[in-house]
């Protein structure tokens, strides 16, 4: 990775937060710079494309412009309208009802109310429409017992089921958020509001969702992102956003130029939601409490106690238990029909792929971390908020920004070969695995860096002193004091980033070197040719990998 | 004077463990009483069953004559007209101080609220910190506003919840002082809990100390230092060891260091009949036993708390007993060291020695 050698680091750790020599501070190394590197990876991609607004409009551009443009606002509009409103009621009643109050199960529905994160939302999607297909279960079952052709059956093509399968996929970002602020301070605001003459609901509404607002919008900011950078539910449901619109630009029309200024608009959109969710992090850390003392919850009584064990269940059922059933039945159908040889091709493809990006990835977070470390001026932590940002980038946007940026590398390389030598090596990196993994690794680092930089805030100076006052320095002081108090970190974000790359799905699609298929991508083309029995097989391996970063997040939160 | 608050053997257990077992005591209007005990004793519990966010499971409990609960009714805290000042204050991060102060008061009239926010922000005295978060004030700012907050509605009942715990001690000192003078200005029934000894004896007129779940012993803090009635009290209340005796007569005690005279018989003691020859416990404090260099009696010193004036030595008798005594700290002693030492105790609280 580095000629450094770890005894190196170590003296260097120990020296820097002693006394920063002067020495250290004027020499250009290798830690003083990789942030900075990094965060040029990820500020190449976006420049490129924001850059693109300023580039002469082609046909291509107009003719999207007056087509599909306007009906893309428009629906992006109403998704990300539906989905966050969707989300904030059903994540906030979920989360006050579990954090406050006491009902049968209450314990189980806290953490299986998670659950729902499993799933990618692509993969709801296909099964809500496979139920409610023609030749679907719930039609299936609606025709024999009413023996009627035309029933009522939801329209569950475009908005309502886009609206619909995003809710339920996306919930848990609030229900989480908004739980953990009930649970720290709701009870006992809500009892200081009765102390004052108030009632229950009064204080629920006069205090505890006032109070609470910033961490439900600040989940409700998160909806925002991962809606507006969906790419698999949309298309499943055929319902145009920005993102299929950069698909269907690039890959139908050839025109990445259009591609690019559909990414431009989006990224617009993006950096202002960023920076809303900024200001309430901000606020956020104001209203911490101190305390967060565990009081006994408020036991429901009577009918109440069954309808919040039932709201609570037909939730779980509908957005967990219904779509995996379904996908099970599906896919031992398939087994038993034809299992596709090639399933293990694709199988490996993504377990490669996720192991490479996990390494890769892995490795640079725990560089920015040592460099932060190493080097906690204003710069260096600018640079580490830029290299984190790709999380909020819709991977359809990053695809185009780094197919551009490599294919202008990749020109210039060939134009200097061609002067120098007078031969033609064609393309080196677009097309190959390296512009995925790239890619991979600007939408990813913040995931695999926030778990690995909490970790590292554990180790304090005052660890490192003791550590030194007891004669361990440099590499002894690494694998005995560091590795093993960062190892809970280190494995946290290698599980979250190996199950992220491989769920991800536009970022694959849209620079993957030809016939390079992924379980992700695998689904993708079976559902656009509507065969959701063949897509369950490479789903369910999608949820059970899924359930794993969830099984640790719920350890967490029951602690 | 009347009483204001009542509870009548109150009782509760949750999942199988008794918390508070049939627990009584009357508070009088304008008293500030306490529950003092170490943690985990249920005086929480208690305060929070008088608040109504916890329910009993028998007995009574009634404020301003009023029953606010028993085993098969809760009032709402809401109804109790009763203020609460919480250990962790529970501020309300999103209101400005006046704001919180004035959350209460929702039945007044904007004049008077403003009046009474005002009048209660001087009491307090914040008032450069009106428009201010809470986020933005020092912990005892932050309990300044707590206790406005709960005093503004003008409660019949205010609950204090270990309020100055959150306090460094110098803080703790003063603001307990300065809350007790604002609520006899007020002329507020109060009652707090808290573990601390000073803080309940500078703040309340009649201490509670509860162990397991029992008050003990609910009298004034004089009562419960000089004529403690259970030996838990005596051990908890200030210093203090047990020497064992023996009656000469219901008057006279004979222990290792000569005669004590005066005996008070604790209140189990009482009860049975006092016995030439009788075995007993005296329980003496550091400031029975003086330094006296000519004395006979001799004690090794063991260990040794520099206080300033005094010096709060651990003495042990050539019998194995060990004392407390607190003597001026000019005479400087080293460990180890034999020391002369004198009985001066003009008063003594005796238990029966069965009691063990």
């Amino acid at each position: 990775m580095n000629d450094e050698q770890p005894d190196n680091l170590g003296a260097k750790l120990s020296a820097s937060h002693r006394h920063p020599s002067p020495q250290l501070k004027n020499n250009i190394n290798f830690w003083r710079l990789a942030p900075f590197c990094v965060a040029s990876i990820v500020l190449i991609p976006i420049i490129v494309v924001i850059s693109s607004i300023f580039t002469p409009a082609d046909d291509i551009w107009h003719h999207l412009a007056e087509t599909t443009l306007p009906s893309v606002l428009l629906n992006t509009f109403w998704l990300c309208l539906g989905v966050v409103l969707g989300a904030i009621i059903l994540g906030t009643s979920l989360a006050w009802l579990t954090a406050i109050y006491d009902f049968p199960g209450r314990k189980f529905f806290s953490w299986a109310l998670l659950l729902p994160m499993a799933i990618p939302a692509y993969v709801t999607a296909f099964v809500v429409l496979g139920l409610f297909d023609y030749t679907g279960p719930i039609q299936t079952y609606l025709r024999s017992w009413t023996g009627a052709e035309s029933n009522w059956i939801p329209d569950f093509y475009g908005r309502s089921g886009a609206i619909l399968v995003m809710v339920l996929a996306f919930y848990p970002y609030i229900y989480l958020l908004a739980r953990n602020a009930f649970i720290t301070q709701g009870k006992r605001l809500i009892e200081a509001a009765q102390s004052l003459g108030l009632s229950r609901k009064q204080g629920f509404f006069k205090v505890a969702l006032p109070m609470a607002r910033p961490w439900i919008i600040g989940g409700a900011m998160l909806t925002l992102m991962e809606t507006l950078a969906d790419f698999g539910t949309v298309s499943v449901f055929n319902y145009d956003t920005f993102t299929t619109a950069i698909y269907k630009a690039w890959f139908s029309l050839f025109s990445l130029s259009a591609a690019s200024q559909l990414a431009s608009l989006l990224i617009i959109l993006v950096f202002i939601i960023i920076i809303i969710e900024q200001q309430l992090r901000a606020r956020m850390r104001f209203a911490e409490s101190k305390s967060s003392r565990t009081t006994f919850r408020i036991p429901l009584l009577g009918w109440k106690r069954l309808a919040a064990c039932s709201y609570a269940f037909s939730i779980l059922f509908i957005a967990f238990i219904l779509p995996c059933s379904q996908l099970l039945i599906w896919a031992i159908d398939e087994i038993n029909k034809n299992i596709d040889s090639r399933y293990i091709e694709f199988l490996i493809h993504s377990l490669t792929l996720s192991t490479i990006a996990t390494l890769i990835i892995g490795s640079v977070a725990i560089l920015l971390v040592y460099a932060t470390r190493l080097y906690s001026d204003k710069a260096t932590h600018i640079a580490v908020r830029i290299a984190t940002l790709g999380y909020a980038l819709p991977g359809a946007v990053l695809a185009v920004g780094i197919f551009i940026s490599l294919a202008w590398i990749d020109t210039q390389f060939n134009q200097i070969i061609l002067m120098l030598f007078e031969i033609e090596v064609g393309f080196l990196i677009q097309g190959t695995i390296i512009a995925m993994l790239i890619a991979y690794l600007v939408r990813f680092l913040a995931v695999g860096h926030y778990p690995i930089d909490s970790a590292m805030q554990r180790v304090t100076r005052s660890i490192d002193e003791a550590a030194r006052g007891f004669g361990l320095t440099g590499w002894s002081l690494l694998s005995r004091i560091h590795l093993p108090i960062l190892s809970s970190g280190i494995f946290t974000a290698a599980t979250l980033v190996f199950v992220d790359v491989m769920k991800e799905m536009p970022i694959t699609l849209m620079t993957r070197p030809f016939g390079w298929d992924t379980l992700a991508i695998r689904i993708f083309t079976l559902t656009s040719e509507g065969a959701w029995t063949q897509a369950a097989l490479p789903a369910i391996a999608l949820v059970l990998a899924g359930l794993i970063p969830i099984i640790l997040l719920m350890r967490q939160t029951e602690q | 004077m009347e009483s204001l608050l009542k509870l009548t053997q109150i009782h509760q257990s949750y999942h199988q463990q008794e918390i508070i077992k049939h627990l009584s005591l009357v508070l009088k209007k304008g008293e500030i009483g306490c529950l003092l005990g170490p943690s985990g004793c249920g005086k929480t519990t208690v305060l929070r069953c008088i608040a109504g966010f916890e329910s009993i499971s028998s007995g009574e409990i009634t404020i301003n004559g009023k029953i606010v609960c028993n085993a098969d009714f809760n009032l709402p805290p809401e109804q109790r007209r009763i203020g609460m000042v919480f250990q962790d204050y529970a501020l309300f991060p999103h209101l400005s101080v006046s704001a919180n102060i004035g959350f209460g008061l929702q039945q007044y009239t904007k004049a008077e609220r403003t009046h009474r926010i005002n009048e209660l922000i001087t009491t307090v005295g914040l008032t450069e910190a009106s428009d201010r978060y809470p986020h933005e004030l020092s912990g005892g700012q932050q309990q300044r506003v707590a206790l406005a907050r709960a005093l503004a509605p003008r409660p019949d009942l205010l609950l204090l919840d270990e309020p100055f715990s959150n306090l460094d001690i110098s803080l703790r000192e003063r603001l307990s002082l300065e809350v007790r003078d604002i609520l006899k200005d007020q002329h507020t029934t109060a009652i707090l809990v808290t573990h601390d000894q000073t803080e309940a004896f500078s703040v309340a007129d009649v201490i509670g100390v509860m162990h397991q779940g029992e008050i003990l012993q609910w009298d004034t803090a004089y009562n419960l230092y000089h004529h403690p009635t259970n030996r838990f009290v005596a051990q908890f209340i200030g210093q203090g060891t047990f020497v064992p005796g023996h009656l000469i007569s219901p008057e006279k005690i004979q222990i290792a260091l000569g005669i004590v005279e005066n005996p008070d018989y604790s209140d189990y003691f009482e009860q049975s009949k006092h016995t030439t020859n009788e075995a007993v416990d005296v329980l003496l404090r550091p400031d029975d036993i003086v330094y006296n260099e000519a004395s006979a009696l001799q004690a090794t010193v063991v260990n040794k708390a520099f206080r300033g004036a005094n010096i709060l030595y651990t003495l042990k008798l050539s019998s194995g007993q060990t004392l407390l005594s607190l003597i001026p700290s000019h005479h400087n002693h080293s460990i180890g060291e034999s020391i002369g030492i004198q009985l001066a105790a003009d008063h003594v609280v005796v238990f029966s020695r069965e009691k063990m």
